[in-house]
């Protein structure tokens, strides 16, 4: 079924497409980011209701979509290294957990800081926030389950196991707790419910939403490249590599 | 042998041993009974409030006491060796992990929803309230047990057992735990609460059928 | 690295029980664990009649060999066929006994070899194995109060009611006594003559007469 991929799942193949991926997209996501941002921070209208601390919306949207994304796109990958047994497809899991780890925790330290001048605290007990935190002990599950074994070859399937099994749940988690918010505290503010944001808000949000996903990619190929470097660290390829720089 | 057979000679195997070493099978109730003393001690003994927090400390102690079972579910076998042997007997490997779940759920989580009778008279939980409170728990075990059995079986070869344990279980019994106290504000409210326990039943019977696949998988990686 | 010694073609009237001819088949396995290669590219066949004794150093990957050839460990390459069939398919064709006995402590020896042949869907008399091995009249208390031998030889009475072909034992004459040794010596003798294959490490030597293929596998770094 995937026989053309067969000439890309050599190890020494992908370590050569993923850094030149690498040197592609950072340059692309680091542009993209500089100039969402900016226009976003600087440029952008402020809100009429919340003034300039809306403003952080440029990072904490980004970040928040991207830490769902990047876990379900660990659980794709780990279960393409279960069924087809895939050596790089773990590898790849790997290398997509902590990058999605540090989403999360950028997701909810910015929603916080967003929630002082909103709510008036630092935390409430609202849907998204409340998912956020639980994917972040999904991830930091993922992690200290690959810890837990000696053999890393092991503990890389292991976390995908742990991912597959996560990624099934990450929507009945988010649901649930999304009727659990609604069920609680009625009608109270959510951050979307306004009815849809101005275009010269959107552009820099959607730019920079953009550009965290290549940033993502370019971060990811990178440990992708280091993970396989490491785990064929016997191989010959590698150490021709080796002598080579050297 | 007829699936059937298989499983019903699993689960009496396991009755076995558990009848020579009883004393372990206690544990977990004396964690529960000693995690709902915790409450009229750290809250003071007024009953409303008691009664009011009732289902949550039924939940969270059996949680917690779960957790402490857990890790025990394949680790014997798996130490013997008797585990290998399963998997080499050509039988279907979800049905070794069934039958351990079943056999688990009977001996671990089924004394635990009963010893949860102890809230009526210490936390004066009413008990018609109890009634739903241990249909929610019947439930909620079933699913504990289920994403337990693949939490156990990753770490089944690890020694740093229990904290990890926790950090895998936990996360995802949230939605488990949203629905079943659903239901129980419900009951207290004497609203109608069977929608969230059937959406409670419907979980651990998903559960039932996808995680014995994902556990299968984890025992396979570390007999390996 | 690889020895043969070929022991000829076994002869028809050899073979007592009408077996089918069954060939056990490794080709080009490798094996990486923790980063360190135990094995690669390794190959052989083992046919109906036959022994293979299975030599190295500790930590030189026998144990991992024999899990991978019983299917249980997953090899980085290479692919073991029984009878052309793959061996993760053969469960009822092979009788594995490990480092670990299978045993379990709690329960008396009757009871562990109830449940033992039940799992292999088996009817036998516990109390004539029992006997056999000699462990009469310690049949009915649990198995953490007997000796490590006796332990071992509750795991071993699998051997006398096997109907497997292919046996793979991993250090079976572990806290065996000298004539419990020529007992199973005689047993292994036996399962060949019926058209089993038998691959099995020790570091105490096997007889010569007994051994048709060893393979030694050395220490790597």
């Amino acid at each position: 079924m995937f026989k053309w991929l067969h000439p890309y799942a050599k190890p020494e193949k992908a370590y050569q497409i993923s850094l030149t991926l690498y040197k592609w997209t950072l340059p692309l996501a680091l542009i993209g980011l500089l100039v969402g941002s900016i226009w976003g921070l600087v440029f952008a209208p402020a809100d009429y209701q919340q003034g300039d601390s809306f403003r952080i919306m440029y990072i904490h949207v980004p970040a928040a979509i991207w830490s769902m994304g990047v876990y379900t796109s660990m659980g794709i990958a780990g279960f393409c290294a279960l069924v087809w047994q895939i050596r790089l497809m773990e590898l790849s899991v790997l290398a997509m957990a902590p990058i999605g780890a540090v989403f999360t925790a950028i997701a909810l330290f910015t929603g916080s800081l967003w929630g002082k001048p909103m709510w008036g605290t630092w935390w409430v007990w609202d849907a998204r926030l409340t998912s956020e935190l639980i994917l972040l002990f999904l991830y930091l599950g993922v992690f200290a389950l690959f810890q837990s074994f000696d053999d890393k070859r092991t503990g890389a399937k292991a976390a995908c196991i742990l991912a597959v099994i996560g990624v099934i749940n990450v929507p009945i988690i988010h649901y649930s707790v999304e009727w659990w918010n609604t069920l609680h505290q009625g009608a109270s503010i959510t951050k979307f419910d306004k009815p849809s944001i101005a275009g010269p808000m959107l552009w820099p949000l959607l730019i920079n939403i953009f550009s965290v996903l290549v940033l993502f990619i370019a971060f990811t190929s990178y440990r992708f490249a280091t993970e396989v470097l490491r785990a064929d660290s016997h191989r010959k390829w590698v150490h021709q590599l080796i002598k080579q720089k050297v | 042998m007829s699936y059937v057979n298989f499983v019903k000679q699993m689960i009496s195997r396991d009755l076995q041993i558990a009848a020579t070493q009883k004393h372990e099978f206690g544990l977990p109730i004396l964690f529960f009974v000693l995690v709902v003393i915790l409450f009229p001690i750290t809250l003071g003994p007024e009953g409303t409030q008691l009664a009011h927090l009732a289902p949550a400390v039924g939940w969270i102690a059996l949680i917690l006491s779960m957790l402490i079972a857990l890790p025990r579910m394949f680790v014997e076998d798996y130490e013997n060796g008797w585990l290998e042997q399963l998997f080499l007997s050509g039988q279907p490997h979800i049905l070794i992990v069934l039958a351990r779940i079943i056999s688990f759920w009977l001996l671990y989580s089924l004394p635990l929803v009963v010893s949860s009778f102890l809230l009526v008279p210490f936390l004066t939980l009413p008990l018609e309230l109890w009634f739903v409170l241990v249909q929610t728990l019947l439930c909620g075990s079933i699913l504990i047990a289920c994403i337990g059995s693949v939490a156990s079986a990753l770490l089944v070869a690890s020694r740093k057992g229990s904290g990890v344990m926790a950090l895998l279980v936990v996360p995802l019994l949230i939605p488990a735990l949203i629905f079943a106290t659903a239901a129980m504000d419900a009951a207290q409210m004497s609203l109608p609460y069977t929608s969230p326990l059937m959406i409670l039943l419907a979980l651990s019977v998903f559960a039932l059928t996808i995680t014995p696949l994902a556990t299968a998988q984890a025992l396979k990686l570390n007999l390996g | 690295m690889v020895k043969q010694i070929d022991c000829g073609s076994i002869r028809c009237q050899d073979i007592l029980t009408i077996q089918i001819y069954s060939l056990l088949s490794a080709k080009q396995l490798t094996c990486i664990r923790n980063q360190r290669v135990l094995f690669e590219n390794l190959s052989f066949s083992v046919q109906s009649g036959q022994l293979m004794y299975l030599t190295g150093p500790n930590g030189a990957g026998k144990s991992t060999l024999l899990r991978s050839l019983v299917g249980l460990h997953q090899l980085q390459q290479g692919n073991i066929e029984l009878s052309q069939e793959p061996i993760e398919d053969c469960g009822a064709d092979i009788l594995f006994i490990g480092h670990k006995a299978a045993v379990n402590e709690w329960l008396s020896a009757r009871q562990n070899i109830e449940h033992w042949f039940g799992l292999k869907d088996q009817i036998v008399d516990p109390q004539q194995l029992i006997n056999k091995v000699g462990l009469a009249g310690l049949a009915d208390i649990p198995v953490r109060f007997l000796s490590a031998g006796q332990k071992r030889r509750v795991a071993l009475v699998r051997l006398w009611a096997s109907d497997a072909k292919l046996w793979v034992l991993d250090e079976p004459f572990t806290s065996i006594d000298v004539t419990g040794v020529s007992v199973l010596n005689q047993l292994f003798e036996r399962h060949k003559k019926q058209g089993g294959i038998v691959i099995a490490t020790s570091h105490q030597a096997l007889p010569e007469s007994l051994v048709d293929v060893t393979l030694n596998l050395e220490y790597r770094f």
